[in-house]
């Protein structure tokens, strides 16, 4: 008998389609579902509803730091707000995020003011949107996940045009699903920002997550921008928090 | 002593590398109140040696003296004072300017030459118009007169400072027969009225006639003498 | 020489068609030149008037290294009082200077509460400002225009961002301003005019009471930008800028290098390179009239001497010098050459005395300019002149051909 080349050989498949049949299970559980990567990243940044301290410094290239300290609320999806504690002159200032709409409040002003997410009310690279940030599984879609060995890198794409960046991708630690770093683009490609994410802390109540964002921008050539996390805790506040009128009365939640 | 004295005068022009020789060796005079005649066939020299006598060239060779002044070596603009002052000029095709009328005309070499002053040219050039019969005309411009009053202005201009010579180059080869003989007793009378000596350049038979001396030339010489 | 030049109209007016089309071109170089001239003058002045009279002043003096960045409006490079009384004393004691204003120079966010949008300041002393360009006032198209720039709580807005922003006189707007330190200041304010643009950088700028941005920008001390210097006459703008420079350069920081900076307006609006442009263009007009005037005299006068051959024969055969022969034909070229520029001239008063009865509006850039063309006497003896020597330039050579001609050769010509 003449030696069948393997497509023809009926062995051939059928030791093959057992194969693949073994396997499929294993394989259907390796097809990561990005989505549900995604929301557990959120939650294991934060809480869905919580209030944190955080300490903003913006580093100019000649060496000068600026810092700001911010306590935030957030609740449900889609609702921030946050207030200014340090520095003095600042002290005072608030902001509200509703969705895709934000508001700056000075006490000098009495009433509050319509800002853009792209805009920042500290200066340096972080902008209104990375200062009230929203769930990523909120504001973006999973367009895809890859994986290697310690690391799955997810690509965002952003669900709707009002969303600050259009695409990230994001490298996520495996063990933790927490992310190490995130590269943030326009819908041309370009790079606009990298946020690093360092020094994973026990904050309390169930939360382990980087104290630590680094931010560059090839926008900003030798700025840098740190968000430092001092306080992070689950937290319940009324809706009421979350409109126009309370903005002035923000340190309320403090007591 | 005479008004024109030559002595052994040669013309040559180059031709590239060519010398053409013109004249070849002339001599003669002509005293003051001539009217005399040069004759000859066409290339014989008569009006090279026109030219000579009227200080528009010089010589070669061999001396030239006009009104007693060797006029062998003048520079451009000495020659042309000479003439202004000595010689008077009329052509075979007028060459009267175009622009100025027939009194302007005749003021011309009074006026641009000898720079008299207005009352002194007015009084000359009536003068000269009235002598040739033109007071008529005074005013017309030159496209306005015929070929024999053309000439009567021309030889009013030439005689309006009084030169001792006036050199006529065929002067009457652009005039019918009576204007031209018209023309021919003017410039006698004038020869007879101011002593004016005229020299013309001719081979017109009718001319010959008239003249009281005639030079022959031929081939660059002179063949015959004066005759009277 | 009444003689000369009479032989010379003679002999023009024997070619009327030949003489009037030459003179008619030189006539038409002329008028494009001096129109032009006029124009562009007339352009220019105003411009330069609504630049430094409206908005930069002659002269503006900054710290050392300001202008450098004034694109971002940098408020770390403010003059300190003490620089500031000394470069007041500086102003005060020279002859030429008429006034001056402080400013303090911001960038802030203008907020009517909806939205937002960045708007470059200036903080003023009403009076002050008045005083060193006058002519701000006038570029008030809403609110009062008569009483003073700004006062306190009020802000002048220009007029394409209170359009854009939907804003009218008497609307309550916010302005906020990063301070030097970083932090963040904002202030009411009351919309108290509107104020028409004009070209240029700063073009676009709001003003606000100099106590108002202070308070903005949180500055404790009494810290300046900008001093904006106007002179009595413009035309002292060199000789001023010398002086004061010698004179602001005994102001030293603690290196001992001079603390300050001068420059002119010129210095400041990229407008002085149109200006420059302008003038170009004006150079390149008066040589292609040099053109036309030279070789349309050269050629007649070519022509003139090539049909008079015979006649200049004639002539110089009848004593006439070569040097007269010349002035004939000199004079001819110069008279052809005259009569077409004064022609010129006249024709250029008539249409700019018409432009000033029936004057042409055209917009640049967002402003309406109205032309006053003038004409300088110097001007336009210089244009006739100019003409005339060229006339004289392109009879030259043909003059000098006759002149040289032997008249045995001329004779035998046709």
């Amino acid at each position: 008998m003449s030696k069948l080349n393997d497509l023809e050989n009926p062995m051939f498949a059928f030791k093959n389609i057992a194969a693949l049949t073994l396997l499929m299970p294993v394989l259907a559980f390796s097809a990561v579902d990005g989505v549900a990567l995604l929301k557990k990243l959120d939650r294991n940044l934060e809480p869905e509803s919580y209030e944190s301290y955080r300490k903003l410094i913006n580093i100019e290239p000649n060496g000068n730091k600026k810092e700001f300290v911010l306590y935030s609320v957030k609740k449900g999806k889609d609702k921030t707000a946050s207030l200014f504690l340090q520095p003095a002159s600042d002290k005072g200032r608030t902001t509200l995020r509703q969705g895709d709409n934000m508001w700056m409040y000075l006490p000098s002003v009495g009433k509050p003011m319509r800002i853009t997410s792209l805009q920042s009310v500290t200066g340096g690279v972080f902008n209104n949107a990375d200062i009230m940030r929203l769930d990523y599984a909120v504001e973006y879609d999973v367009a895809s996940v890859d994986e290697s060995g310690k690391l799955y890198t997810l690509h965002l794409k952003a669900k709707t045009g009002d969303v600050a960046y259009d695409k990230l991708t994001m490298t996520v630690d495996k063990k933790l699903i927490l992310p190490i770093d995130i590269q943030a683009y326009a819908s041309s490609g370009m790079l606009l920002k990298t946020l690093h994410f360092k020094d994973i802390k026990d904050f309390g109540g169930g939360i382990k997550r980087p104290a630590t964002i680094e931010t560059d921008s090839p926008l900003y050539k030798d700025y840098k921008s740190v968000m430092l996390y001092s306080g992070l805790k689950k937290r319940d506040v009324p809706d009421e928090v979350f409109t126009q009128g309370f903005m002035a009365r923000m340190e309320e939640l403090r007591k | 002593m005479a008004l024109i004295q030559a002595n052994n005068i040669t013309k040559s022009y180059r031709m590239g590398e060519q010398e053409v020789p013109a004249l070849k060796g002339l001599t003669f005079e002509i005293g003051e109140g001539a009217f005399a005649a040069f004759v000859g066939p066409s290339g014989s020299g008569k009006s090279t040696l026109l030219n000579l006598i009227g200080c528009l060239d010089h010589p070669s060779s061999g001396t030239l003296r006009v009104n007693g002044v060797d006029v062998s070596s003048l520079s451009r603009s000495a020659a042309a004072t000479f003439r202004g002052e000595n010689l008077g000029f009329v052509f075979q095709d007028f060459n009267l300017v175009p622009v100025l009328s027939a009194y302007e005309n005749i003021e011309y070499p009074l006026l641009m030459v000898r720079g008299w002053s207005e009352a002194k040219r007015r009084e000359r050039v009536n003068q000269m118009i009235a002598a040739v019969g033109m007071t008529e005309q005074a005013h017309k411009r030159p496209d306005q007169l015929s070929g024999g009053q053309k000439q009567r202005v021309a030889v009013a201009r030439a005689l309006v400072g009084q030169p001792k010579l006036v050199l006529a180059d065929e002067p009457t080869a652009n005039l019918d027969h009576d204007t031209a003989y018209k023309v021919l007793n003017l410039m006698k009378a004038m020869r007879d009225d101011f002593g004016t000596s005229f020299i013309f350049s001719t081979h017109d038979p009718k001319i010959m006639h008239e003249a009281e001396q005639t030079f022959t030339l031929e081939d660059g010489r002179l063949t015959a003498g004066a005759t009277a | 020489m009444k003689s000369t030049l009479k032989l010379a109209m003679r002999n023009l007016l024997r070619y009327q068609r030949r003489t009037l089309l030459t003179a008619l071109l030189i006539t038409l170089g002329v008028v494009a030149l001096l129109l032009f001239v006029a124009a562009a003058g007339s352009f220019k002045q105003t411009m330069v008037g609504s630049i430094t009279d409206s908005m930069l002043g002659h002269l503006q003096v900054h710290r050392k290294g300001y202008t450098a960045s004034m694109d971002n409006l940098p408020l770390t490079m403010s003059l300190q009082p003490r620089a500031a009384l000394l470069i007041e004393d500086a102003l005060k004691a020279d002859p030429a200077v008429a006034a001056y204003s402080k400013r303090v120079k911001l960038g802030a966010m203008f907020s009517n509460f909806t939205e937002n949008s960045s708007i470059r300041l200036n903080g003023i002393d009403a009076a002050a400002e008045d005083a060193a360009v006058p002519a701000l006032r006038q570029r008030i198209s809403e609110g009062d225009k008569t009483g003073p720039l700004v006062e306190p709580g009020k802000v002048l807005v220009p007029a394409l961002l209170a359009k854009g922003m939907k804003v009218k006189l008497g609307d309550q707007v916010v302005l906020v301003a990063t301070n030097a330190s970083g932090s963040v200041n904002g202030k009411t304010f009351t919309v108290g005019g509107i104020l028409e643009g004009i070209t240029g950088p700063g073009g676009r700028d709001g003003y606000i009471d100099i106590k108002d941005a202070r308070e903005l920008l949180r500055m404790d001390k009494e810290e300046v930008m900008e001093v904006a210097v106007r002179l009595k006459d413009i035309d002292q703008l060199a000789a001023a800028q010398k002086r004061l420079t010698s004179a602001l350069d005994t102001i030293r920081n603690k290196e001992d290098k001079p603390a300050t900076e001068l420059h002119t307006w010129a210095q400041l609006s990229p407008f002085a390179n149109i200006v420059k442009m302008i003038d170009m263009m004006t150079f390149f007009i008066r040589v292609m009239l040099v053109a036309i005037v030279l070789v349309s005299v050269m050629n007649v006068m070519l022509m003139a001497v090539y049909e008079r051959i015979r006649e200049i024969g004639t002539l110089a055969a009848i004593g006439t010098q070569p040097n007269k022969l010349m002035a004939i034909f000199l004079s001819e070229g110069l008279l052809l050459g005259l009569a077409g520029a004064a022609a010129g001239v006249a024709l250029s008063y008539a249409v700019v005395a018409a432009l000033n009865v029936w004057p042409v509006v055209f917009n640049f850039g967002r402003e309406q300019i109205t032309l006053h063309p003038s004409l300088a006497t110097g001007e336009v003896l210089g244009v006739l002149g100019l003409a005339v020597l060229v006339s004289g330039l392109a009879s030259l050579q043909p003059a000098w051909r006759a002149a040289r001609m032997d008249p045995i050769q001329a004779l035998r010509h046709v």
